[in-house]
């Protein structure tokens, strides 16, 4: 149990340290990254469902 | 760093003693500052290449060449923006993009980046255990002994001990070069087929696959965090970048006569067999008829495996060791850097052990690796292009326009490749698959 407690503050301490980023992104460049993600994530999904259909399974 | 040229009122043999010595200083600082770009590259030919290399040449022999001959240079341009950036941030890639984009796009880098290493690493050990098999080894012996042996290499803490032996490693991937002069290839075929490009049997959907796995093979997100990282616990300045440029150009070449020679051997031995589904299952093959080549071919796939064992398994444990504060330099002995050790072990044991569920469709799902691989590789890029954009961050070595056209380019056309293999998956009839 406090294992996951430290490892849980440890990603919120590094979540804080890192609060402010350093390069300032555009709305429009943030959601141009985002979709780019969503496609990508989209695309590998596909392989996956496609690896699966080639196994028989 | 000031040039001194040699001065015109100098004899012939002053001039000539002054250019040998500049010549040798030059050369023996490369001879300090190479290593993470060889070793970056070699380990492109990983298992995961080699198979895909040897299915290329077994599938659509000599066609693939004129792929590789181009992946060489795209290869160069990703990687020495990363020797720019770590010289310039003296950061890893991770802590690059948490301090420069923030923690939503560090932890989906960081998350990327780790499975998608976690299942290279599987490729690697389903290589290593395959080359092992044909000697008779059993694959739970043969992991054993390289993850104690890649985790001994760290015992004495020390960088510079670490990179040698990887590039006495990276010395034996070259082993299948020879291999083509003894057994005598077409040259005028090989230049008719592989050099003038052209798609075999069109571009269709299992075509694209391939050639997404040879990119995945030459290009993955792992080797810009492998890479920047190397760089940053080598300690290498900015004075050292033009030989940082060198490392990675001469690492890209060997890369390039390796993954030729590879389908070469492919094609000479296995050409137009679609039966075909692993090096490991080649070497194999290979035995009974050609024990020398089914010896090579295995020796060889065991090294792959394992500098691609080596450096990917480094790739994730610096980044996360970056992230999270962990004491994670090869400089570090075992216990010092203990969590960055257990975090490589355990990623190690994991993929080690999925290669031992019984039945696993290990050529398939070697080929499938380096095809996610490269279908996430756009998203690493565009980060690599925007940071390398930043003038506050790496000053006189930002991006010129051509390098961020070139860059461009290389995203977009893997954007669109994956966009291609997804429609072919979806619609199989549109490529007559």
């Amino acid at each position: 149990m406090s294992l996951i407690h430290d490892a849980a503050e440890k990603i919120r301490g590094i979540n804080r340290t890192y609060a402010v980023p350093r390069i300032r992104l555009t709305t429009g460049t943030k959601a141009v990254l985002v979709l780019l993600r969503i496609y990508l994530l989209t695309l590998v999904a596909l392989l996956l469902y496609s690896l699966l259909t080639r196994l028989g399974i | 760093m000031t040039s001194v040229e040699a001065s015109p009122r100098m004899g012939l043999v002053s001039r000539f003693y002054f250019r040998y010595r500049r010549l040798s200083k030059k050369l023996a600082i490369l001879a300090a500052v190479i290593g993470p770009g060889v070793i970056v590259m070699v380990a492109d030919n990983d298992a995961g290449g080699v198979t895909t290399y040897m299915l290329s040449g077994a599938y659509y022999r000599y066609s693939f060449i004129w792929i590789v001959l181009l992946l060489g240079p795209v290869a160069y341009v990703c990687q020495e923006m990363t020797v720019r950036l770590g010289v310039m941030t003296k950061r890893g890639h991770a802590q690059a993009i948490f301090e420069a984009f923030g923690p939503f796009w560090g932890w989906f880098s960081l998350t990327d980046l780790t499975l998608t290493d976690c299942l290279t690493i599987t490729t690697e050990f389903i290589g290593m255990t395959m080359a092992m098999a044909v000697f008779g080894i059993p694959p739970l012996f043969t992991e054993i002994i390289v993850i104690t042996f890649i985790m001994l290499m760290l015992i004495n803490g020390r960088y510079w001990t670490w990179e040698k032996i990887v590039l006495a490693i990276c010395a034996v991937n070259m082993i299948y070069v020879p291999v083509v002069f003894f057994i005598h290839p077409n040259a005028s075929q090989i230049f008719r087929q592989g050099v003038v490009p052209g798609f075999p049997e069109g571009l269709g959907g299992p075509v694209i696959f391939l050639i997404m796995a040879t990119i995945g093979t030459t290009i993955a997100p792992w080797m810009i965090f492998f890479q920047q990282s190397s760089v940053v616990d080598k300690g290498l300045k900015k004075r050292d970048v033009p030989y940082a440029r060198w490392d990675t150009a001469i690492g890209s070449t060997f890369t390039v006569v390796t993954a030729i020679a590879l389908i070469i051997i492919a094609t000479i031995f296995f050409g137009g067999d679609t039966k075909l589904t692993s090096a490991g299952q080649a070497a194999g093959l290979l035995m009974p008829l050609h024990p020398w080549v089914g010896t090579i071919l295995a020796i060889g796939l065991f090294d792959a495996g394992l500098i691609g064992a080596l450096s990917v398994s480094l790739a994730s444990s610096w980044a996360v060791g970056e992230v999270f504060g962990w004491s994670h330099s090869l400089n570090d002995r075992l216990g010092q850097a203990k969590w960055f050790n257990v975090f490589r072990l355990s990623i190690m044991v994991l993929a080690g052990s999925i290669v031992l569920i019984p039945g696993a469709p290990l050529g398939v799902i070697t080929l499938f690796v380096q095809v996610i691989a490269v279908t996430l590789l756009p998203a690493a890029l565009v980060f690599l292009i925007v940071l390398l954009n930043q003038e506050e961050l790496v000053g006189s070595y930002k991006n010129t326009r051509a390098q961020n056209i070139m860059a461009g380019s290389i995203v977009a056309v893997l954007l669109a490749l994956s966009t291609l293999y997804a429609v072919g998956t979806l619609l199989p009839r549109l490529f007559g698959g």
